[in-house]
């Protein structure tokens, strides 16, 4: 994963046209920092691979 | 008072008490106790004795009901029970068509001729170290009601620590027996991966999902595991502590108490898995991929039904790319074969279960190298990485009377089983190990 945090238009847009799922603007500041988490978390386990 | 479930099947057996009593008892505790606690979702009355009655009956025509006759037990919301819908903690499942059959683990407890009392609380589809449930409530610790039970078979945990009901399933994918066992003061066992049926048992991630006892003694979980599918197989004594990982961030009442397990050991050598923090990612990852993926038609059809806990953990894993969760999934193939390797000079690991006691309600964080993370999410930091490799663990409590509970992990592989029950009956002879009621 990039460093360059998505902005919530991309968030939006990607689970829209990857997963056909509409994210409630309610919703968007939680799946923000999981995505976050994620993203910490797929950094340490790749890490290594190189 | 919490009696044995060995006690209880032996007086029924004898025909000394009867199991209808024993199921009133049980009945009436959790109505006095469980306003304060929030364990019980249903108290499942008229089944309870229905099921007693059938039980007294054998006994009275000098049948034998079975090993754990009149022992009344409940289940984490997850287990399908005939008649009602299978909730899995979550609101939107409330109104779900009833389960047509009861999950195999409670037919295989009910030919053991124990009485399936009540249905308990959980994190929404599991997916938490809380017990903090927008739709059923906040499972609260008996130990000091301000604190969080653990999750997320919090309500397997509290009904039996709470002394309501003296045995109680729940399941464990990241830890979600062990943790409330640590934090609740039990014993739980997380099983082998695939050893005992999950028929009938509401998925959260199937590929270490598993689902086991929480008792009070280590001979009460050894029974009920046995009754569930267990075998009690080969054991051995040599006993290893570990470190890495499994060391740091440890309340310092802990490390003392797992430094007084080692000298009473005899000092075992200590060992290391490798990269354990790649491990915890890699099941981070895996958990969030397969229940975001598993919960994605309700996500698109009512996010908003879904408990904001884990509504957004859930969205998120949902837009994980395949190529990450192929790279967890890959890595575990590695992890796991380094650490059977160990295995082969080891048969039980110990290790702390929770670096530190149960966080309060209002302040649900724990420490992390110096840093304040929310416990919901790191409670399982420690029990995470071995069952996401399938590894059996008996969560145990350190004997600590008066004082807010800790426990250990006793780790084995997969066929030594017999080896983590022997060392624990040990450390609960020796009085090291064991479980002590809210005072």
């Amino acid at each position: 994963m990039d460093d360059t945090p998505l902005t919530d238009t991309a968030i939006v847009e990607m689970a829209r046209a990857l997963l056909d799922l509409d994210i409630p603007p309610e919703c968007l500041p939680g799946v923000r920092t999981n995505l976050d988490v994620l993203a910490g978390h797929v950094k340490l386990v790749e890490q290594s691979n190189d | 008072m919490t009696e044995s479930i060995l006690a209880i099947a032996q007086a029924v057996r004898r025909g000394h008490r009867s199991a209808v009593s024993v199921a009133e008892e049980a009945i009436a505790r959790i109505r006095e106790r469980d306003g304060a606690i929030g364990a019980v979702t249903r108290l499942l009355d008229d089944r309870a004795l229905t099921e007693a009655r059938a039980v007294d009956a054998i006994v009275a025509a000098g049948g034998d009901p079975g090993p754990l006759a009149g022992v009344p037990y409940g289940v984490k919301d997850l287990f399908d029970v005939t008649g009602l819908p299978t909730t899995a903690g979550a609101a939107m499942l409330r109104d779900a068509p009833p389960a047509r059959a009861d999950a195999e683990a409670i037919l295989r407890l009910r030919a053991a001729g124990a009485v399936l009392v009540a249905t308990l609380n959980m994190d929404e589809f599991a997916y938490g170290f809380a017990t903090v449930n927008a739709a059923f409530g906040t499972t609260r610790n008996p130990h000091d009601t301000d604190r969080l039970a653990g999750g997320s078979s919090g309500g397997s945990a509290a009904a039996v620590a709470g002394g309501m009901l003296p045995l109680t399933l729940g399941s464990d994918t990241n830890g979600s027996i062990r943790v409330p066992a640590a934090l609740c003061g039990l014993y739980g066992f997380k099983p082998a991966h695939g050893s005992l049926p999950m028929q009938g048992v509401y998925p959260f991630v199937e590929s270490f999902d598993d689902i086991g006892p929480f008792a009070t003694s280590i001979a009460d979980l050894k029974l009920a595991w046995e009754v569930l599918g267990g075998v009690s197989s080969a054991t051995g004594t040599r006993i290893a502590r570990l470190g890495g990982w499994f060391e740091p961030n440890m309340a310092p009442d802990l490390a003392a108490a797992i430094d007084a397990v080692d000298a009473h050991l005899g000092g075992p050598e200590r060992v290391e898995f490798p990269e354990v923090d790649r491990a915890r990612s890699a099941a981070f990852l895996m958990t969030a991929a397969e229940g975001g993926a598993r919960h994605l038609p309700e996500l698109r059809r009512r996010p908003l039904e879904f408990d904001p806990a884990t509504r957004d953990r859930l969205i998120a894993g949902a837009m994980l790319p395949a190529a990450h969760y192929l790279a967890a999934q890959s890595f575990r193939e590695t992890f796991r074969a380094a650490v059977f390797a160990l295995f082969e000079r080891h048969d039980v690991l110990v290790a702390p279960c929770v670096g530190e006691v149960a966080p309060r309600i209002e302040d649900p964080f724990i420490t992390v190298d110096g840093a304040r993370v929310p416990a919901r999410a790191h409670l399982g930091r420690l029990t995470q990485p071995l069952s996401f490799i399938g590894l059996p663990v008996v969560a145990v409590p350190l004997l600590r009377p008066g004082r807010l509970p800790l426990g250990l992990q006793l780790v084995g592989v997969p066929g030594r089983e017999g080896a983590l029950f022997a060392l624990a009956a040990r450390l609960e002879a020796d009085g090291l190990i064991g479980f002590s009621p809210p005072v």
